[in-house]
């Protein structure tokens, strides 16, 4: 999918996101759902941020929908500053080139491959050498 | 101890063989890679390889076996170097910051010619200086052909093996390097006795 | 004078030089070779002395190597710890954020590959392993 970084002609930003999952209407209830239980609990600018998303979910393609279902629920637990940092990150790798994105790509399934003793030994030592300290004990990496 | 005393006898002997090659060899090195740092790991390194292997061979085989690692190991360098620069690029675009990357290919540096024998006349630094420049001017291949068949006294079918390229190819960079290398000269006047 | 017919012979004379230029090579190199032959002769002795369960010499060839890598680890450096973020605007964020967001659910490659401390720690060690290549 192709990141588009030009102006939306329209924005659903105006509008007042519904506060309770029960008043949204039933199309993005269907689409959102992995957030039920959370909608509650997200800032508005983050509850509009959603709709925004729901609003285009119908332009992706099938596999990218189910995609989105599997990691949206895992996603939206985060800290703000690993999604921060996770966008920053993409971003980044979106302007590299194309040889750089399958490497990312290709080095991220061998890392899957790795035993989770090994994946935690590794967590442990970024959080260590992380200067500052990194927030997030990056359990999110578990998100498929 | 009589197995001490064989360690020592092979010790001397390595030592002895690794210090007849060694300057020649650093010299090789440098002319593949331009920088006098990397010539020394290079040399090193080969030295090292060669001190593993060592137990094994025959003293004859030594000066070809330690060519052929000196090669390899040159050739180690070169796919480094460019590892080095694809992992620079990835991970700088993985960085959740925007500042550029440390550049760490290091681009090879402009003069090779080493510092005047003191004991040379200025005219032979001048002639030093004059062939290792037109030698650094050749294409990599032919320079490493010629250097490996005429200056490692290599013959061809080993310095073939040295190169990873056939006999064949090693004759026509070997020609075409002492063509340049006699035109060059001619140009500048230089005669060789 | 012709060169052409004697190709061997002008390459003789052509090494004389070149030997001439090794033989007066400087003497700070030449004591740093020396060192270099020291040390191969010292692990030879060390091995050929060992038992047959010999022990590797140890990582004496990479010590060397990682001079060059202070570059990446800078790079690093800011991978692991600043996520130094700016302040967004909210309209324009959420705009943005929305489409981020989604291309980035919804990407090939699992948002796993930016969270994962592990795999930053992971490529962090592969880079300074020269000898992994990067995929083509």
């Amino acid at each position: 999918m192709l990141l588009a970084l030009a102006p939306a002609a329209v924005t659903a930003t105006s509008f007042i996101a519904p506060a309770k999952w029960a008043d949204l209407p039933a199309d993005k209830q269907k689409i959102l759902a992995p957030l039920s239980s959370e909608w509650a609990n997200l800032e508005s600018w983050r509850k509009k941020k959603w709709l925004e998303i729901a609003d285009r979910y119908p332009k992706m393609t099938r596999q990218e929908q189910e995609r989105f279902q599997q990691r949206m629920r895992t996603w939206v637990r985060l800290t703000p500053e690993e999604r921060k940092a996770a966008r920053e990150k993409y971003r980044n790798i979106q302007k590299a080139s194309s040889e750089q994105r399958e490497a990312v790509k290709q080095l991220w399934s061998e890392y899957e491959t790795l035993p989770d003793d090994e994946k935690q030994r590794l967590r442990e030592a970024a959080a260590k050498s992380a200067p500052g300290g990194a927030s997030g004990t990056g359990k999110a990496g578990q998100n498929r | 101890m009589i197995q001490k005393d064989f360690a020592l006898a092979s010790a001397s002997e390595l030592a002895d063989f690794l210090a007849s090659v060694e300057r020649k060899a650093f010299k090789q090195a440098l002319f593949a890679v331009r920088n006098e740092d990397d010539a020394l790991d290079i040399v090193q390194d080969a030295m090292f390889k060669l001190s593993d292997k060592y137990r094994a061979k025959p003293v004859t085989e030594l000066p070809l076996l330690f060519q052929r690692i000196l090669q390899n190991t040159i050739r180690d360098h070169y796919r480094r170097q460019k590892v080095r620069s694809a992992w620079t690029t990835l991970l700088s675009a993985f960085s959740s910051d925007d500042e550029d990357a440390d550049p760490l290919e290091s681009l090879p540096t402009a003069s090779v010619s080493g510092l005047g024998n003191p004991q040379a006349s200025l005219e032979q630094d001048q002639l030093i200086a004059i062939i290792e420049r037109e030698l650094n001017r050749l294409p990599p291949r032919q320079r490493e052909a010629f250097l490996l068949r005429y200056w490692q006294d290599m013959d061809i079918a080993e310095t073939a093996a040295a190169m990873g390229c056939s006999e064949g190819s090693v004759k026509t960079h070997c020609s075409r390097a002492t063509h340049t290398l006699a035109a060059a000269l001619k140009a500048r006047g230089v005669e060789l006795s | 004078m012709k060169y052409e017919n004697n190709e061997a012979e002008f390459a003789a004379r052509v090494c004389r030089i070149l030997d001439q230029d090794v033989a007066g090579i400087d003497a700070r190199v030449a004591e740093k070779l020396r060192h270099a032959r020291q040390r191969a002769v010292a692990r030879q002795a060390e091995l050929s002395l060992a038992t047959a369960s010999a022990t590797g010499g140890g990582h004496g060839i990479f010590q060397s190597l990682h001079r060059h890598h202070r570059g990446v680890l800078a790079t690093l450096a800011l991978l692991m710890g600043a996520f130094g973020m700016h302040v967004w605007q909210e309209h324009r964020e959420l705009e943005t954020m929305a489409e981020i967001d989604m291309a980035l659910l919804s990407d090939e490659v699992s948002p796993g590959a930016y969270l994962d401390q592990g795999f930053m720690a992971w490529l962090d060690r592969l880079s300074q392993h020269e000898e992994y290549l990067l995929p083509e």
